[in-house]
């Protein structure tokens, strides 16, 4: 059995799965010490209980394949990473929603995410591809995910500057900018401008998704942000939530601030920061 | 007395030891005129050879793999063939399922969910909740208190 500390990439590893059609989330969980079933379940999407080194999971048989899938590896992630509990039963919500805080739900999703889109076979499907609605569902496809893990993916792994956020009855609950590519002052606005494709969708329930391009100052307050254009792509997470791609296909914008932001370190270490500001 | 004529396996191992020599120590171009002469495709027989080995390769690394794909089958399978001894009646179930949730108190997680109530739980819901603690052996020390 494979040992309770190991990472997603060891478990891959250890069972010897290179390709995304091999990544069989029963077998998986079974090599790991539980049992996956599916029944119809009733305010929760999935549960496990787990004694000793023995465990059942239970996924909602009435979710669609990909929630189903996704659910299995959250529930599996407890298995490996929260152990000493014996319990846990999940919502839908709290897989949506719980990306950014440091708790048990937000470490399942991640062990979820690593073990169903590993890193090591999502890159190269990614790479060149636009950070769009069409992009995260062709992804979601092969990998047998949800759009909204998919799409978290590829702003993490793709190959352009990115955000993606997640906004709630047209308030924004998180957003995550692609690490070490979008300076991380640069958060889109909690309530989205009537502009933007968000609010659209907000106002009407009836689109599904949708994309464009748009003026960069519609969702940044950043300086000069009236000068350029970033993409916008959108999809409905739930019945009142919204999944949001902000991503640069023209990376003027990023490379300026950038810029802006090393001159004015340089001023600071120099002193003359300081002198202007007197 | 001993037999000393090789037997069979000692053969077979020697003339394909052999085989084995002559190929390593040939030359590309022999190698190639051996396969013209026999009017054999190269590029058919490596790409043939080079899948076996792939094919011998993947399945050696997916040993464990194979092995969990049959072993969930089979429980699964054993799973749904197994009978559980639960009381038989809808009320008598939930008597049981809150008497394990209240002795259990560390599985009270797996149940309770925002909004939820155990109340609200359907029949069949505390079935499969019932079959799965069961199947772990967890329902053996439930007591139901008696009213």
């Amino acid at each position: 059995m494979i040992e309770p500390t190991a990472t997603p990439d060891v478990v891959l590893s250890t069972l010897g799965i290179t390709e995304p059609q091999d990544i069989d989330i029963e077998a998986i969980a079974y090599a790991c010490g539980a049992l996956i079933t599916r029944e119809p379940l009733s305010g929760c999407e999935a549960n496990i209980i787990g004694v000793g080194d023995r465990a059942v999971i239970t996924v909602n048989s009435t979710s669609i394949e990909t929630r189903q899938r996704f659910s299995a590896g959250h529930e599996l992630g407890h298995w490996m990473r929260d152990r000493g509990q014996s319990a846990f039963g999940c919502s839908d919500r709290q897989m949506e929603s719980e990306w950014t805080a440091n708790n048990p739900e937000t470490r399942a999703n991640r062990f979820a995410s690593d073990l169903l889109l590993p890193k090591s076979m999502f890159v190269p499907l990614a790479k060149g591809k636009p950070i769009t609605t069409d992009s995260v569902s062709a992804l979601a496809a092969v990998f047998r995910m949800s759009r909204t893990a998919t799409a978290m993916r590829l702003v993490e792994h793709g190959s352009f500057p990115a955000i993606i956020a997640y906004y709630e009855a047209g308030q924004k609950k998180w957003s995550i900018p692609k690490r070490g590519e979008v300076p991380f002052y640069l958060k889109p606005s909690d309530l989205p401008a009537p502009e933007t494709v968000t609010a659209t969708m907000f106002d009407d329930p009836s689109v599904s998704e949708d994309s464009d391009e748009i003026r960069a100052d519609h969702w940044f307050t950043a300086e000069r942000s009236s000068k350029y254009y970033i993409r916008e792509s959108c999809f409905r997470a739930g019945p009142n939530s919204v999944i949001t791609l902000l991503w640069w296909e023209n990376e003027q914008q990023i490379i300026d601030l950038n810029e802006a932001e090393e001159s004015r370190a340089e001023r600071r270490s120099d002193g003359s920061w300081e002198r202007e500001r007197e | 007395m001993p037999d000393k004529s090789p037997n069979e396996a000692d053969r077979l191992a020697r003339i394909i030891d052999g085989l084995g020599e002559q190929i390593r120590t040939a030359s590309d171009e022999e190698l190639l005129d051996a396969a013209r002469e026999e009017r054999r495709d190269v590029g058919e027989t490596s790409a043939r050879v080079k899948g076996i080995l792939k094919h011998a390769l993947r399945s050696h690394q997916q040993v464990q793999l194979i092995a969990a794909r049959e072993g969930y089958r089979r429980d699964t399978a054993a799973m749904a063939a197994r009978s559980f001894e639960l009381p038989e009646t809808n009320e008598e179930r939930r008597k049981l399922f809150m008497a394990a949730i209240t002795q259990l108190p560390q599985l009270q997680p797996a149940f309770t969910m925002q909004n939820r109530e155990f109340k609200d739980f359907s029949d069949d819901d505390i079935e499969v909740q019932l079959r799965k603690m069961a199947l772990l052996d967890l329902l053996s020390g439930v007591k139901v208190p008696e009213e």
